[in-house]
């Protein structure tokens, strides 16, 4: 008996919803593989394949690396960090025909401890243009008739804005689509119905919060607005579905605004009880030789000046902006970066 | 709202209460206060370290990590075997575990 070995130590990934699938060959081939999966994006995947003649080369596919020097082995593994995304076979190459086995796995990262997902979302008053949104909002039931509503997968938030396109302004709209939930742990989502395996019924005067993220009905993939959104977003709720004595139903459900900014920043580190730095990575979008601040919002919802700094010529962060960490108990908070006109939101732990 | 006109007319009209514009007719209403976003923005990730051993027929592979392992981080363990007990019968196989305070060695 021999075997061979690939040891990895990667962090920022999370194991959570790792995902794994396998693949074999009796009669022998020169082309290993796994049953397609699609690991989430920015993950770490890793196919390990043996081959019976026990003396073979292997090759990677493209995007994946070896392991090691893989001539003249049993076996050999590749690995990509930074991969998925799409459907994936981890597909390797033997120097010559014989039977294999493969195993792959995939691990995604985890969600950003600054996305705003610890402290149930931000407003809409700071919405992030061109970035992957999960929409979450609160319904509730009010038929006169006070009948139970059923949701159709179709049901979606719409958002448009004037979007400039580089040599002029067009109206661009994107739609999400209902989905099931927030993926625990990582940064994909779950599609409508793919945990729950029935739609959401809406039952008469309780308030029920619905999610809504895919760019399809059904869909995990995430939609994101337009890049260079800079008006505030007009939104409606397109909701389909039946009551519950049969009559289908349907309306529009409008929603004022939302004001998208382009601003970004960020806090170094992002937890702590001391002090932090806030950053920005240029550019950065604030309005250039403007008053800003930074603002602590409790878990009240109040908001508390910890510090002040002039916006550079540029638009950016001065360098040195630091604030001290309000006493406060243990947990996560959102801290606000504003010129007043241009908002960033993001989370901080209070440890 | 009065409006007046390019031939300078003018005329009013009163508009309906937001709340009421938001329930009227309605079977279902969205709380307007509480339209809430999140970004699925990865964190920082990457790969630390890795090593390899081919054709081990040890008990003992000695696939180490030459530097420390750190607390908290994903281990990942992809090992493969062939002609084990019964022959013809090939394996592979991944594991995985989350790293404590100190680090295994094989």
């Amino acid at each position: 008996m021999a075997a061979s070995v690939s040891i990895y130590e990667i962090t920022g990934f999370t194991t959570s919803g790792a995902m794994s699938s396998t693949g074999t060959s009796s009669t022998g081939s020169t082309s290993a593989a796994v049953t397609s999966f699609t690991p989430a994006s920015d993950s770490f995947i890793v196919g390990n394949t043996e081959g019976a003649s026990g003396s073979t080369t292997y090759t990677a596919s493209s995007g994946f690396a070896l392991v090691g020097t893989c001539g003249s082995v049993g076996g050999c593994s590749e690995y990509v960090a930074g991969g998925g995304g799409s459907a994936n076979t981890v597909p390797m190459t033997l120097g010559s025909s014989t039977p294999w086995v493969e195993a792959a796995m995939s691990f995604s990262t985890p969600f950003n401890p600054q996305s705003g997902i610890q402290v149930n979302g931000y407003p809409t008053m700071g919405v992030p243009s061109g970035a992957s949104l999960v929409w979450e909002v609160t319904f509730t039931n009010v038929d006169s008739q006070h009948r139970s509503v059923t949701i159709w997968p179709q049901t979606e938030l719409a958002i448009g804005s004037a979007e400039f396109e580089g040599f002029d302004t067009d109206y661009t709209q994107a739609h999400y689509y209902i989905i099931d939930s927030l993926n625990s742990g990582s940064t994909t989502v779950n599609g409508y119905t793919s945990t729950t395996h029935k739609y959401v019924t809406l039952a008469y005067g309780v308030p029920t919060t619905l999610y809504f993220a895919a760019t399809a009905a059904l869909g995990s993939t995430t939609q994101a607005f337009g890049t260079n959104v800079l008006t505030p977003f007009e939104a409606y709720f397109a909701i389909t579905g039946t009551f519950s004595d049969g009559t289908l139903y349907g309306e529009t459900n409008p929603y004022p605004y939302g004001i998208i900014t382009q601003a970004n920043a960020y806090t170094t580190p992002t937890a702590g009880s001391t002090g932090s730095t806030v950053t920005c990575t240029s550019p950065c979008y604030f309005t250039a030789g403007s008053k800003a601040i930074v603002g602590w919002i409790n878990s009240a919802g109040q908001f508390t000046q910890v510090a002040s700094f002039t916006v550079s010529g540029s638009g950016n962060i001065p360098s040195g902006v630091t604030f001290l960490v309000p006493t406060a108990s243990a947990g996560y908070y959102t801290i606000q970066v504003t010129d007043y006109t241009n908002s960033v939101f993001m989370t901080f732990q209070q440890t | 709202m009065k409006v007046l006109t390019a031939r300078g007319n003018t005329y009013s009209a009163t508009y309906p209460e937001p709340a009421s514009q938001s329930t009227s007719s309605q079977s279902v209403t969205v709380s307007l206060d509480n339209l809430r976003w999140v970004q699925l923005i990865p964190a920082a990730s990457s790969l630390v370290q890795k090593t390899f051993v081919a054709n081990c027929n040890s008990a003992s592979c000695a696939a180490t990590y030459s530097s420390s392992v750190t607390a908290g981080n994903i281990l990942v363990d992809a090992a493969l075997s062939f002609q084990p007990v019964t022959t013809n019968i090939h394996y592979s196989y991944i594991w995985y575990a989350t790293a404590g305070i100190r680090g295994p060695t094989r």
